[in-house]
Parts: C-alpha cells; structure tokens; sequence
C-alpha cells in the first residue's frame, strides 16, 4: 500500500524539484546574466503603422485614461490609430468612447460590439478584420501607458523574425491593501525575473495579452485570434512559436494597470487564468513534444513548464493529500531519517525556490522594504493553488457536461464613474 | 601629482579602484549627478567571486553547525528540563544517542510521557470544535478570505485524523516520545539546511559581511531557541488534548512554521540596502 502512495508522491515531488531548478536558475541568470533587451533605444526611425486595440467592457471608470495617455505618446501621430473595441458595454463606455472619436476621428476609432461571442478574443478577432496597421498592439481598459512606451513596443519588430512583444506591467494601486503589495511582489517576480531570464536564455517569453502586441503579417499567418480561445495571450504565444516566430521580452517597457483590491475578484481572475492556461495546456502539449525543427529542446521544456504551471497546484494538493497517506500508514518521522529530509527538502526548498525570485525581483526594483512581507505569499500562494484546482475541476466537470465558460470581468477601483467629457481639447 | 608638503608621489591606486573610478565617472551626468541605471537593467558584478566566497562562507557555517550539534543536543536537554518542570510533566527526560554519518555524535531529549489514544468523548469533541471552526471559517469574507482557507486547511486535516482514530484509532502509527524527537531531527536538518539556503539566495548579493554572518547567526540562533519551545508546547497540546491534535500540529505548526520563521528573516535581510545601493547614494 504505501509503495502505491510513495510512487506518485515521489513523481509529483520529482516535477516540483524541475519547477524549484527552474526558479533558481532563472534568478542566477537574471542577477548575473547578459540582458536582451533588443532594440529598445531606438528613438529615430522610419516608424511602422500601429493600430493600438483597447478591449473594453463597461470600463467608464477607466477608458478616458488609456484613452489619454494613448493620445500623449510620442508615436508619429499619422502613424498611429487607437482603437476602442467596446464589448457589449452597458455603461457609459460607449458615450465616452464616442465622445473621443468626435474629437479625434482619425485618431481614436470605436468598433462597438452588441452580439457576438463574449469575451476579449472574440472581440479582438472581430476588430482585427476592421483595423490596418503593421503592428497590432493590445492595452486593457486600465492601464495607462508612458510616453515612450509605444516606439520600446514596436521596436522589436524591426527585427523581420519577431512575431510578438510583450512589455512590463506594474501595479498602480499597490498601496491599496496587503493582497495589492503581495500581488506588486508577485507581478515583480514574474516579470522582473522570470519574463527576464526567459528572454535572456532565448526560452520562450510568454505574451500576457495587453502592453505588447503582435505583427500583422504573423497575426494572419496564423489564422488571426482564436474566437475560442479562454487566454488568448497564451494561446498567441504558442501558435506564433511553433509557426516559427520569435517572442520578445522588454523588461523596461513598462506599464501601470490596475490589480484586484480584494480577494474575491482575484479569486475570479486566478480561475479564468487557470481555465485558460490549461485549455492551452491541452492545445500545445502534444504539438510541443513533437518538436518543430526550429524549436530547440530547452525552449520546449520551457514551453511545457510554463503550459504546467497552472496545473502544478492540483498536483501539490494531491501531493499533500498523498504525503498524509503515507503520515497514517506510518511512513516516516520515527521510522526514517530520510523521509523527513525529503520532507524538509519539500518543503522548503521546493517552495524556497519562488521566494528566493520574489525577493530579488523586489531587491532589483528598489521595493526593499515590501520584501519583509515575504512569509505573507504563503496566503497567496494557499489561495491561488485553492483557486486553481476549483477553477481546473470546474473546467473538467464543465467539459464534461458540454457547458460553454462564462467570461468574467476583472472589477476596476480607479475613482469614480467618469464623465464623458474629459479634460483633452480637440486635436 | 606630487604633494606640495612632502614633495611625494601619493601611492598608485590599484587595478580595482580605478576600474571603480571609471565606473563612478561613467555614471556621472553633465553637473555631477549620478545617473542610476534603470531597474530593468541592473545586474550584480563579479559572478563568478560572489559565487565562490558565498560557497565557502556556507561551507563554513555548514561545519560549525555540524560541530555545534553535540553542544546544541545539550543547551536543547537544558531548555526542555527546564520546559519541563514548568509544564508540570509527570515524566522524566531522557537522552537518546544520534550519529551523523558515522563521523558527529549527539545526544537530544526524549519525553518519557505517552499521549492518550482518544476515546469517543474526545473523537465527539474534537468534531464539534472542528464544526465550529468551519463554521466560522464560513462567515469569514473580505480581507478575511486568506485567514479562512487556512483554517480550512486545518479543519480537512483535523477531520482526516478524527475520521482515522475514529476507525483504527489504536493502530496509530506515532507515540508521542518518538513524535518529539522527530520535531527535533527535523528541526536540526532545517538549522542545517540554513547555511545553504542562505549562501545560494543571501551571500551573493552585495550585502557586508557583517550583515551576512549577522542574519545567519540570527536565524541559527532563533531557531537553536525555538524549536525545543514549539515542541515542547506541541508535546503539551498533546498530552493534554491526545493523539487526535498530533496530524495538525506536526503538518502545520511543525517544520512549516520553521520554514516561515526563516523566511521571515530571509525577507528581513533581503530589505537592508547593498553596498552597491550605498556606494551609489555616496556618489
């Protein structure tokens, strides 16, 4: 009986040790590694034509802002086209998106959805077949752009093999409460390390849906946004890399968003990202194994890992669930000196690993003080491996009863519901 | 130059500080500044030196924990006597003989007292109260959420160890003896895994020495303290509440609460400012 228990424990702390090399790694090599931040300076150039697609749905209380700093960026104007694409909103989105087209009609477009298939793929295949442009960008309704950050975008793309970028995103709202700061810790090790050190080792940087954007010619290479698809930033990603084009990270492009200020919602977000990496887990694994000739192995191993990630917390809730087995079969503590130390080893090192990323991501930021709430990511990290298996069951059940995911919004905090008439004058 | 007092030339700087002169000027904007590099872009220096001393200060720390074993076995004897008269224990404490491979001997304590096995009054009890904290668990939102998916947590573990005492109460595979000195070994290989922890995500960073030794003497010390106490009042729980509590203590408040201990320090020690960090608000 308990070699039966041992067996699938052994394996599951087998793949959790390859996820702690990966975060160790990972961070040695941003600490100390040579960066790839391919041309990210480049000021002057013969810049190509951008459509910027801002998804929304019932965003008044944030949609003039992006709107705003879209209209601030030092991009060639006649370059440029910022594109609303309003998503069955029942808001005030609709008159304010209105009310920027009025004032600037060659450079704010509005392509308003009434019916359809819900959600920010199907909205953003629909568009994408309205709008021209070279590059395709993608911003959520709250984040608020720098001036600079449409040229470090588009600047990759002057490369003819990049298919997509992806830039920083930065939390705004951190002060707000302490899921805020552990989410800005969070976000820190995700980008500032990991995104980092993948695009570093020429792995496989993961395109997050907004702050980055796709070519056009790469974009209908193959086949344009999957109206299906639960992440389509995840989805994109694999579909460009296995066709052949190469994803770009740029840690210094960054960008503000908005993060969830209470536990509910970001309850509601880790599901919807647990459904939709895992629908991509389902897509890409078999592609990936069957390796392309231009993917070397290392970058599918990468890309299988992170297509996992979302699956690792059912298996260490079943790794839990096993490991007390063991506990009331009598495994270990007084009989056997080294199942406490593969214990220990368990559950410090393999968990160590991501606190180890967190705090130098923290470190490299210049958030020194945020990292003594440290031991706090274990509430973050009990909530979301909660979060994921209910969001994977849900999904499973869901796939068997043959019922369609119900797109959730991500709740918005930034002041109150907006006026549509915002501060900019006509241009 | 030549000193105008004493007519001498002043030594020569070596290699390493012009390099860091150079490295200052280049940083320097047009009125004096210093021009920080972006947080995107910075990187520690010198990898491959921060990876040798940093292997070789937790080697260091590595033997003189394995060297400190039999002094530790002592002060942790000393602690849990003491714990022991205080807590009132009918028992005495004993010492069982340890041997690390073959090359350190130690000795640790040993609780001469057994737990009871519950009886149904108690299985009863213990189910109300895990009810109870369910229930409460239930009304627990907002902020809270966190709070109540740990004592969750707690009531799934609670309600497998009523549900085995329950059904093969007496086959129980841990007597409380065995149970303490298990708290301990266990305790003694995360004090051990201390050093190495530390030298692969704390002493390559550009932290001084001093802040170095002084985290890992800290953490060392904590922890020498701690552990004998947590076990002690785990014991206690036990032998007033029986075997039932032991699942839930040993899997939540046992190592995990040793880890989170030196991941607390861990994040205390990442926040104090590098030299690096200094020399750069210096210039």
């Amino acid at each position: 009986m308990k070699i039966v228990i041992l067996i699938p424990l052994l394996i599951i702390v087998g793949i959790v040790l390859v996820y702690t090399a990966r975060h160790y790694l990972f961070t040695i090599n941003r600490l100390f590694g040579r960066h790839r931040q391919p041309y990210v300076d480049i000021g002057t150039a013969t810049w190509p034509s951008v459509v910027v697609f801002v998804p929304a749905h019932n965003e008044e209380r944030v949609i003039a802002g992006v709107i705003e700093a879209l209209l601030a960026v030092d991009y060639p104007a006649e370059q440029l086209v910022i594109m609303v694409v309003n998503d069955r909103s029942t808001d005030n989105t609709k008159a304010i998106v209105d009310d920027y087209t009025a004032r600037f009609p060659r450079q704010v477009k509005a392509y308003h959805r009434t019916e359809g298939r819900p959600g920010k793929a199907a909205a953003l295949g629909e568009a994408c077949e309205l709008a021209q442009g070279e590059v395709h960008l993608v911003f959520d309704a709250d984040y608020l752009p720098g001036r600079g950050l449409i040229k470090q975008l588009v600047a990759p793309f002057f490369d003819p093999e990049v298919g997509v970028v992806m830039g920083r995103v930065v939390p705004l709202n951190v002060s707000r409460s302490l899921l805020t700061r552990l989410l800005d810790l969070e976000r820190s090790g995700g980008y500032q390390v990991d995104q980092q050190a993948r695009m570093n080792l020429g792995l496989l940087p993961q395109y997050g849906g907004t702050v980055g954007g796709v070519r056009r010619a790469a974009l209908e290479a193959v086949g344009g946004w999957r109206a299906d698809s639960l992440a389509e930033d995840t989805d994109m990603t694999y579909r460009l890399k296995l066709a052949g084009w190469e994803v770009v990270y740029q840690n210094r492009s960054e960008c503000y968003e908005e993060v969830p200020e209470n536990w509910p919602t970001r309850i509601r977000q880790i599901k919807r990202w647990a459904r939709g990496h895992n629908q991509a887990l389902v897509r890409y694994a078999g592609p990936l194994l069957r390796r392309p000739v231009h993917l070397r192995r290392m970058v599918v191993l990468d890309g299988l890992l992170l297509l996992g990630v979302f699956a690792v917390g059912p298996l260490l809730l079943i790794g839990w669930g096993l490991a007390l087995s063991l506990y009331y079969l009598g495994f270990g503590l007084e009989e056997s000196i080294m199942a406490i130390l593969a214990i220990t080893a368990y559950s410090t090192l393999g968990n160590f690993a991501a606190f180890f990323e967190v705090a130098t991501a923290a470190r490299l930021d210049g958030s020194r003080e945020r990292i003594r709430l440290l031991p706090f990511l274990v509430f973050g990290f009990l909530v979301s491996m909660v979060s994921v298996t209910t969001g994977t069951i849900a999904q499973i059940v869901g796939a068997i009863r043959g019922h369609d995911h119900e797109w959730e919004k991500t709740e918005r905090y930034r002041g109150t519901p907006a006026e549509p008439a915002p501060t900019r004058g006509a241009g | 130059m030549a000193s105008p007092v004493t007519g001498k030339q002043p030594p020569a700087p070596s290699l390493a500080a012009r390099e860091r002169m150079v490295l200052n000027l280049a940083h320097r904007g047009v009125r004096g500044g210093v021009i920080e590099p972006h947080r995107s872009m910075l990187v520690l220096p010198e990898a491959r030196r921060r990876l040798v001393t940093s292997s070789i200060l937790a080697l260091t720390f590595l033997v003189g924990v394995a060297l400190s074993l039999g002094p530790l076995g002592r002060f942790w004897l000393l602690l849990v006597e003491r714990a022991h008269e205080s807590l009132g224990f009918a028992s005495i404490v004993d010492v069982r003989e340890f041997n690390l491979f073959g090359v350190l001997s130690f000795n640790l304590p040993v609780l001469g007292i057994q737990a009871a096995i519950p009886d149904g009054r108690t299985l009863l009890i213990a189910t109300a109260i895990t009810g109870a904290i369910l229930l409460v668990t239930l009304a627990l939102r907002g902020r809270l959420i966190p709070v109540a998916y740990f004592l969750r947590a707690m009531v799934v573990i609670q309600a497998t160890a009523i549900f085995y005492f329950a059904v093969w109460g007496a086959h129980f595979p841990y007597r409380l003896p065995g149970f303490f000195v298990g708290l301990l070994t266990s305790g003694l290989l995360v004090i051990g895994l201390v050093p190495l922890l530390l030298g692969f995500t704390y002493y390559i960073y550009d932290v001084t020495w001093t802040k170095k030794i002084g985290l890992t003497a800290a953490i060392l010390a904590h922890l020498a303290i701690f552990i004998p106490l947590q076990a002690m009042v785990i014991a206690y729980l036990i032998i007033h509440l029986s075997l039932v509590v032991m699942p839930v203590l040993f899997l939540m408040f046992g190592l995990v609460l040793d880890v989170m201990i030196f991941v607390a320090f861990y994040g205390w020690g990442m926040s104090w400012d590098g030299v690096l960090g200094e020399e750069r608000r210096r210039r």
